[in-house]
């Protein structure tokens, strides 16, 4: 009896580091387990970035591959917002910041640029917009906090007219009321389709529309 | 009796627990034409490739698309340049392990204890995907990472079979076919959010307009 | 294993695709808000650190060349946030502002800034936020003297906080002049930063890595235990013996995962036995990968010992009942005296390096067939005849 007491003691070191396994199990639900965010990091890296938690790499090496897996919890569990803008959000500096190099890369002369967003959640839009405009700015470019209006009129007939008639459009309508000039460029960014969760994007620039992507 | 009692538990990593927004029960690519192509490496092996070809097209089929599949052998393509009209879009699967681990000590007391304590063994895999349109332009890509831990023990076995009757409700159960149907309803939803995405992207960059149809070759890779 | 595992993942069920998830019911709303409570206090801990390095970073490179007067123009919380958060921030940027001259900021107070603006003219009527209309204002004479304005944003973007700042100049054209993007998943944890005393995330980390590192490899424990020994199937007992041990005990790394120790020992009973021990072990952390800063750490321990008594106690710890030839040379003064080795296993739990209390049990190998000694755990290749627990304190 004690002989087997002590081999069902002998793992005991193993269990106690699965104490910290973040995967589902007795004291972890898989919904739990699922609002967790977990990269693999190599011994180097995990110690570089937790040092208090994540031992130095062996000075001489070692032969057997170490790495760690560094999970932090999401400030929001998924489901508490919609899931179209908890996407959105979730990767908005990475979107944003593709979309961004692409446009100013494009249009690299000495312009004003103005961001809107088209997003059907209006706080989502002001986010979305924000962070092209800081993500410009920090690119070195000139960027207006203004936003381009256009008369009632013109909008309530552009509401009506499907995408990919509407931003040209409106475009012309830009450079045709004065609203933007020859040296002002205009970042729209947009959703197509409710069902996806990517963001597009189109460049107003001399009263021409090009989408991005 | 060794080898009965195993607990597999998946764990999302990375992109895998990502919101979808694109239900895979309605048709969502209803006329797009799609070439899946499960590219076998040191991680995948051709049988599994096909086996995972086999199962992404029933996923598009059901949604409403038309889709070839293809397993390359040895970096060759199995179609031939006059195989058919273009593919609106063409979909690379790859795996890769990210890590591997298992204690051959614990296997030993394992052994010894008759899996009362378990052995325990894991695996963290990467499947690459990236969809292209039919001229080559990368449209989306995407890396799903996941983790699998394995334990194999009458112990561990009777406790969370005892847990899942009694205390957990069925989303949360962990034995039986749950790490299957979890990893397959997770993947099954990015990659279909992810080629609606890709479908997406093509149509605004063709500006809007439909792909040509009719009998085209095929685009030289 | 590995195909095979993959096989069996990959049996799909093509059907098994679920819906999306079914409405929140109502108790689970309850607990959701619950959640989101705690959730808000997180992040307005992360939000604070994440303006204190926005403020530093305006003391080590200011924005203006002079000291400049800004409206604090809107702050935006997370979507699905309540507004709560907003006087908070605030609150706490206004503070750091306050504390922090070097970074030539003086805010300014300008309701008509932030309030809702109707404004008419030739073009029409425009209705809008005061900053969003500068013109406006400064025709009404209320900018208050200031020509800039602050807006602070911040946003979940899953696991991370990020603050988006920007300056805006208040003139028609309404330029941003300044932008900065600030994430918690790029910056170091605070290392509680007072906001008169800010410093940069690099320095915050070098503090945390120099605390880390001002624990020494080696350190001098001094220890206090008992050890008592079980009952064998003579008259003679073993009585418990206090034992008072110093040593070094070291360790390879700052993560103390394996540390080793020698000690030396003394036992001493009035007129009963007088004894030295010197004793090795081996630990090894098993309550985590490495020893933590703040929690106790579980070490598991196996180790040797020479124990030497001499005395009349020492009698008790031979391999034959008491002769009379002990019991003379324990009347002329002789005293009897015992040397034997110990072998032990036991757990020893820690708190900062500096306070221990083990447990442990000893084998005695060469007194199996003591008569005294007895055994309090026999697992068939070893038997435990000691039983021992104790203190250690580290300097």
């Amino acid at each position: 009896m004690e002989t087997l007491l002590i081999l069902l003691l002998m793992p005991l070191p193993a269990f106690m580091g699965r104490v910290h396994d973040p995967s589902p199990g007795i004291f972890q639900s898989k919904e739990e387990a699922r609002n967790l965010e977990c990269t693999r990091l190599s011994q180097a890296e995990a110690h570089e970035r937790f040092p208090g938690q994540v031992p130095e790499p062996p000075a001489r090496g070692s032969w057997a591959v170490t790495d760690a897996l560094a999970c932090s919890r999401r400030f929001l569990r998924i489901g508490e917002r919609p899931a179209r803008d908890e996407a959105v959000l979730s990767a908005l500096r990475q979107k944003v910041g593709d979309i961004t190099q692409t446009a100013s890369a494009l249009e690299a002369g000495e312009l004003t640029w103005h961001v809107d967003a088209f997003y059907p959640e209006p706080a989502v839009a002001a986010k979305i917009s924000v962070a092209a405009k800081t993500d410009l700015v920090e690119r070195g470019r000139k960027v207006s906090d203004r936003v381009p209006v256009l008369a009632a009129g013109d909008i309530a007939v552009l509401w009506k007219l499907p995408p990919q008639q509407a931003y040209p459009l409106a475009c012309e309508r830009y450079f045709a009321q004065g609203v933007l000039t020859e040296r002002d460029v205009f970042l729209g960014v947009m959703i197509v389709d409710p069902r996806e969760t990517q963001l597009h994007a189109g460049l107003c620039a001399r009263g021409e529309w090009r989408w991005l992507q | 009796m060794l080898s009965s009692g195993c607990v597999t538990v998946y764990q999302p990593l990375v992109s895998l627990q990502r919101p979808v927004v694109v239900d895979p029960r309605i048709a969502n690519f209803e006329g797009q034409r799609m070439l899946v192509r499960c590219i076998p490496g040191d991680y995948l092996e051709p049988g599994d490739a096909d086996q995972l070809c086999r199962n992404v097209r029933s996923l598009f089929t059901k949604q409403g698309a038309q889709v070839e599949v293809e397993v390359p052998r040895a970096g060759m393509s199995a179609r031939g340049e006059q195989d058919g009209p273009k593919a609106d879009l063409i979909i690379d699967l790859r795996a890769r392990l990210v890590h591997e681990e298992s204690s051959a000590l614990m296997g030993v007391v394992s052994g010894l204890t008759l899996t009362l304590v378990p052995s325990i063994s894991e695996f963290t895999f990467a499947q690459d995907v990236t969809i292209r349109d039919s001229s080559g332009f990368q449209l989306a890509s995407d890396t799903l990472q996941g983790r699998f831990i394995r334990y194999n023990g009458i112990g561990v076995w009777a406790v969370n079979s005892a847990l899942d009757l009694l205390v957990r409700s069925d989303e949360e159960e962990l034995t039986g076919d749950a790490p299957k149907k979890d990893f397959s309803r997770d993947f099954h939803r990015q990659l279909s959010q992810l080629a609606f995405n890709a479908h997406m992207r093509s149509w605004v960059m063709r500006g809007f307009e439909e792909p040509p149809r009719g009998q085209e070759s095929l685009p030289s890779k | 294993m590995r195909p095979a595992f993959l096989s069996l993942i990959l049996a799909l069920l093509p059907a098994a695709v679920v819906a999306e998830e079914s409405p929140l019911t109502d108790a689970q709303r309850a607990q959701l808000e619950t959640l989101r409570g705690e959730i808000a206090a997180q992040i307005q801990l992360q939000a604070y650190d994440l303006l204190d390095e926005l403020v530093f970073g305006w003391t080590e490179q200011p924005v203006f060349a002079l000291e400049t007067p800004l409206v604090l123009a809107d702050v935006s919380v997370p979507v699905g946030f309540g507004s709560g958060m907003q006087a908070l921030i605030e609150n706490h940027f206004a503070s750091l502002i306050v504390k922090n001259p070097r970074t030539r900021v003086a805010l300014t107070h300008c309701p008509q800034c932030t309030s809702v603006v109707v404004h008419s003219g030739a073009t029409g009527t425009i209705v809008s936020r005061g900053v969003d209309e500068p013109e406006a204002l400064s025709k009404a004479g209320t900018l208050s003297g200031s020509r800039h304005a602050i807006f602070l944003d911040f946003e979940i973007e899953g696991a991370a906080l990020v603050l988006r700042a920007r300056i805006t100049s208040l003139e028609p054209a309404l330029p941003i002049i300044y932008a900065k993007t600030l994430s918690t998943s790029t910056s170091s944890p605070a290392l509680l930063r007072t906001g008169d005393r800010l410093k940069s995330a690099a320095e915050a980390r070098q503090e945390y890595v120099n605390a880390l590192q001002g624990r020494s490899l080696y350190q001098v424990p001094i220890r206090i235990g008992v050890r008592t020994y079980a009952t064998g199937s003579g008259q003679v007992r073993a009585a418990p013996m206090p034992w008072l041990q110093a040593g070094v005990e070291g360790s390879l790394t700052q993560a103390r995962a394996w540390t080793g120790s020698f000690l030396v020992g003394f036992s001493w009973t009035p007129q009963l036995h007088t004894a030295w021990m010197a004793q090795g072990r081996l630990s090894r952390l098993i309550s985590g990968t490495t020893s933590s800063l703040t929690g106790p750490d579980l070490y598991a321990f196996v180790g040797g010992s020479v124990i030497s008594i001499h005395g009349p106690a020492a009698l008790a710890f031979q391999d034959q009942v008491p002769d009379l030839d002990d019991l003379l040379a324990l009347l002329t003064g002789g005293g009897p005296d015992a040397t034997f080795g110990a072998l032990q296993l036991g757990l020893d739990l820690r708190v900062k390096n500096r306070i221990g209390v083990g447990v442990y049990l000893e084998s005695l190998p060469a007194l199996n067939n003591a008569p005294a000694i007895g055994d309090y755990l026999d697992i068939g290749i070893l038997q435990f005849h000691s039983l021992g627990v104790e203190v250690t304190f580290c300097f």
